[in-house]
């Protein structure tokens, strides 16, 4: 099961994210431990599946980017969420990684994918997935990267949907949101799952 | 809703399985990080206070004095008072920021400069007398004490309101002063207060008491001093209802170069009460701080022993800043930068950068992502603001007043001129023990010369010796700074004086000392009789500049006039003395051989040049007025000779003044006292010039330097020169700050030359007239080279 925080909206998000820079600053030991626990995860995926599901490099590569994120914690300055902000220097993490070592491009990374599959994938909206598809050990992979790749609060609003078999209401309560917040934030929530999940298959099946 | 993709989205995400770190890397990478955390707020350094006494006599000293020299004899003189304290000794001092000298034991002569007396306990427990001061004790019952000087100027006055004190001397029996005057002149100063005996010292006088006021006891033992209570409520001044949550801060103002740190005391009162029990006697700054209110402060608040200190504090909501931060070379804004109002914060020393955060609880923001601060809540008053960054050297803003807001205002937010940051450049350099090896642990601090305008706070940054021996300080501004070495918390005699332009290092080595010759000589003055106790400093000429000299080091004269330096490396120097802010500096150039002795005596000259300045209604100025000597010399120019704090009727002094061509120059920071420069007078021989100085009302130029594209500049030094032509010795040269303006200070009315000097620019110069009375706001723009 998920951990389920509630979602505030993004500009209180954001002054959430601000109020825990300055309590870091300021040298609370409780708001780092929290940055570390709420991001940690998140953090893991996203890079795990840009670096080619290796386990040992997406270690070494979160633990730079968090490394890296105290010290330059006074440049985050709202703008973007600190899970935004994190995802960004594990980004540059990452190309300069790849600088250093062989290229690893999205498509090597997953050129043993049967472009039949991802042609099929790539119809999410139009056709009914079959079940050998789904079954794929690939698209379980194309699942994760592309929950990778949400913003946390997409991401737990389609678990709560989809995998915990939440109600609307029932969303909207755990987050403190009226119905029609959470409404629309499922609804760009599965939006956006959409067309990352399309792009990603398109890609790695060379229709793109 | 699409039914298709709602099923598929089913599907696919009941495949999802997360991925998560192993445990193992994440309690490993847990520790890591919070450890950097923890890491990154650990270079704080926390400086003892004696450590901090040390960098403030640098900062004090070089602030009231700007040479060098009379920065060796703080640091020595500090030194030596520490030891005195040790051993229980009376000490004297002078002037503010001269050295303080030994009255026990050996006769002090009095003269008017003399201003404190300092009377010590073996506990290293000590009592100060600032002239003018009324200070309080117990000693058998409570105390009551004042120090005045006498018009004669040759005596000082010992006032016992209440209780007695004990007065001893090496040329009469130890006697007890009563309740009356005393006066106190020669050998009686050098014993005022037996310090040992009376005070704390818990043992009896050495000699017959004799009573000179009333029958008197033995002076008691170790009495501790009663505490005073401070007691009052908090109000919000426009409606008259109690503050029930509030902090209180007491920081005690001790005389520099002594430091405190400020207390907190949180209060919670209905009725927005408070008292306070058992205050240690003295004079504090006090500090209300409470939500969304002004921080109130009041400096030289009293407490006397066992005294009650009514106080009603009334909180208004103050006023609001609000200005843009942005990076110099690209006009970015820098979100996340720190600003403080530095005379609303009850520290007295903040460390250069922003990592002071935790410790400035009172008038600080952040800039938000467009670089935008807000500062709410400040006190109507006098105030700058500090802007500093992470990778930027801090800045300051020019001065400016906050007057009160009228009742049906509602705050509207004064804005301020955008600072500008830029990188800062970097000190670094080698620490060798005396073995030459490694000093690592060991810490250098850079202490900023803030000269350029009044600085509540004290700034440094520091740096930590590595294993190789290697240290480096980052994000320093340009300017002037003293560079201390610390290690175990106690500061070494090493004391190094920086200018920094630019972004590039500058090396400053405390390296181990070479085998070289030995320099030895004496003070005389100018009857032919040994000077004892001034200070000989020894500076390679390589690195002189004008007033400016690095890598010095320095002595004291012995009770022969004696001083001695050993293994200094061959070389061409200049040899100089100094013994106190307002006496000037006797220079010779000498060349130390590479191996054997150099002897070298110094013999002061015998000329004075002294009188009185008032203002024009024969008035007294205003404090912080002072008068400057300048020597003319010959190729026209002049060179900053002395300056002397002035007396309470106006009167100055300088001793020692060689033969030339001088001017005077009289200095004031309030419109009453327009800065002025006298025409030449001439010293000859032992002649005593009088000259006495009449102060006009002045006015202001507010001068904002920009460049060509509007940016500001910052660190370009201004210089003044009146009609005349004679330049205004306000040493160094003010500094635009990041917003470009230059402090000024007020100028006596009639036509002055302006002139900026900036790296990479071209000099502008222009005539620029003051009126009494008025502001002439002036922007210029300079061409680059």
């Amino acid at each position: 099961m998920r951990p389920r925080d509630p979602d505030p909206p993004p500009d209180r998000a954001h002054a959430r994210d601000l109020n825990v820079r300055d309590r870091i600053l300021a040298g609370d030991r409780d708001a780092a431990e929290a940055l570390f626990t709420r991001h940690l995860d998140s953090l893991f995926e996203f890079v795990f599946y840009r670096v080619g599901r290796d386990r040992a490099l997406a270690e070494d590569l979160v633990q730079d980017t968090l490394l890296v994120a105290v010290d330059k914690l006074t440049s985050f300055d709202g703008r973007s969420s600190l899970h935004t902000w994190l995802c960004g220097i594990a980004k540059n993490k990452i190309r300069a990684r790849r600088r250093k070592r062989t290229a690893i491009p999205l498509e090597d990374l997953l050129a043993d994918a049967d472009a039949e599959i991802d042609a099929i994938l790539a119809q999410i909206e139009r056709e009914p997935l079959p079940e050998a598809v789904l079954e794929a050990r690939e698209t379980a992979e194309l699942v994760g990267a592309t929950l990778s790749s949400l913003p946390p609060d997409y991401r737990r609003a389609l678990i709560a949907k989809y995998v915990d078999g939440r109600t609307v209401p029932e969303m909207a309560r755990a987050a403190g949101q009226q119905v029609k917040a959470a409404e629309s934030r499922l609804h760009r929530a599965r939006t956006a799952f959409t067309r990352v999940f399309t792009l990603l298959a398109k890609r790695r099946g060379g229709l793109d | 809703m699409n039914p298709i993709l709602e099923d598929n989205l089913r599907a696919l995400l009941a495949r999802y399985r997360p991925v998560r770190p192993r445990e193992a890397f994440v309690l490993r990478l847990r520790a890591s990080f919070l450890e950097r955390i923890a890491r990154r707020r650990a270079p704080r350094l926390r400086l003892r206070p004696l450590a901090l006494a040390a960098l403030c006599v640098a900062l004090v000293t070089a602030g009231l004095l700007l040479w060098q020299a009379q920065l060796a004899s703080r640091s020595a003189g500090e030194s030596d008072r520490q030891g005195l304290l040790a051993r229980g000794e009376i000490l004297l001092r002078r002037a503010p920021a001269a050295p303080w000298e030994r009255a026990s034991g050996e006769p002090v002569p009095v003269d008017e400069a003399l201003q404190f007396l300092e009377v010590a306990t073996p506990a290293g427990r000590a009592l100060l007398l600032a002239l003018g001061q009324e200070r309080s004790l117990e000693l058998a019952g409570a105390t009551h004490l004042t120090l005045q000087r006498q018009e004669s100027l040759e005596a000082f006055e010992l006032a016992i309101h209440s209780g007695r004190a004990w007065l001893s001397s090496p040329a009469e029996a130890r006697r007890a002063l009563g309740p009356g005057r005393h006066r106190l002149a020669g050998s009686s100063v050098a014993a005022a207060l037996d310090g040992s005996g009376a005070l704390a010292g818990g043992r009896a006088p050495a000699g017959p008491a004799q009573d000179a006021g009333q029958g008197l006891d033995a002076p008691p033992g170790d009495a501790p001093l009663a505490g005073a209570t401070l007691m009052g409520r908090v109000l919000r001044a426009a409606t008259g209802r109690p503050v029930e949550r509030y902090i209180l801060w007491l920081r005690p103002e001790l005389p520099l170069p002594q430091i405190a740190e400020p207390v907190p005391h949180p209060v919670t009162d209905a009725g927005g009460a408070f008292r306070l029990e058992g205050i240690d006697p003295g004079a504090y700054r006090v500090f209300v701080e409470a939500k969304g209110l002004a921080v109130w402060r009041r400096s030289g608040v009293l407490f006397e022993a066992g005294a009650q200190v009514p106080l009603e504090i009334a909180l208004s909501p103050g006023r609001t800043v609000t200005g843009y931060v942005v990076d110099r070379a690209t006009s970015a804004p820098i979100a996340g930068a720190l600003v403080v109002a530095e005379f609303d914060v009850p520290q007295q020393v903040l460390e250069l950068c922003c990592r002071d955060l935790e410790r400035l609880p009172l008038a600080n923001t952040r800039t938000d992502s467009s670089g935008r601060y807000e500062l709410p809540h400040l006190s109507v008053g006098g105030h700058h603001l500090r802007v500093s960054a992470e990778g930027y050297a801090p800045s300051w803003t020019a001065p400016f007043t906050l007057e009160p807001a009228i009742p049906s205002d509602v705050d509207p937010v004064r804005s301020l001129p955008q600072v500008e940051l830029a990188p800062g450049g970097r000190v670094e350099g080698r620490v060798e023990g005396p073995d030459g090896g490694a000093r690592s642990g060991a810490v250098v601090i850079l202490s900023r010369l803030a000269l350029d305008r009044h600085q509540p706070v004290f700034t440094y940054g520091y740096g930590e010796v590595d294993a190789q021996g290697d240290y480096a300080i980052d994000d320093l501004p340009a300017g002037d700074y003293v560079a201390l070495l610390i290690e175990g918390e106690q500061p070494l005699d090493e004391v190094r004086q920086v200018h920094l332009e630019g972004v590039g290092p500058q090396r400053v080595d405390f390296l181990a000392p070479v085998s070289g010759g030995n320099v030895f000589g004496e003070l005389t003055g100018a009857d032919g009789r040994p000077v004892s106790g001034r200070h000989i400093a020894l500076a390679p000429v390589a690195q002189e500049r004008p007033g400016f000299f690095q890598n010095w080091i320095s002595t004291t004269t012995d009770s022969r006039g004696r001083y001695e330096f050993t293994n200094v490396p061959a070389g061409r120097y200049v040899l100089y003395q100094s013994p106190r802010v307002d006496a000037p500096i006797l220079y010779a150039t000498v060349t130390v051989p590479a191996r054997g002795e150099l002897h070298f005596d110094l013999r002061l000259p015998p000329g004075v040049v002294r009188g009185r300045a008032r203002l024009a209604d024969g008035g007294e100025l205003p404090s912080g007025s002072s008068v400057v000597l300048v020597q003319k010399l010959d190729g026209g120019g002049t060179s900053f000779f002395a300056t002397a704090p002035l007396g309470p009727s106006g009167e100055y002094r300088f001793e020692g003044v060689g033969s030339g061509t001088f001017a005077l120059a009289l200095l004031g920071d309030t419109f009453e006292v327009g800065c002025t420069v006298t025409p030449p007078l001439t010293v000859e021989g032992t002649r005593e010039v009088v000259r006495d100085l009449t102060a006009v009302a002045g006015g202001r130029i507010t001068l904002r330097v920009v460049d060509a594209e509007g940016r500001a500049v910052s660190g370009a030094r201004v210089r003044l020169r009146d009609a005349v032509g004679h330049s205004l010795p306000y040493h160094p040269a003010p500094f635009t700050g990041g917003d470009g303006v230059a402090p000024l200070p007020p100028l006596a009315p009639g036509e002055w030359t302006v002139e900026v000097v900036a790296a990479g620019f071209r000099m502008a110069s222009r005539p620029v007239r003051v009126d009494v009375g008025e502001i002439r706001a002036l922007e210029w723009v300079l061409l680059r080279e």
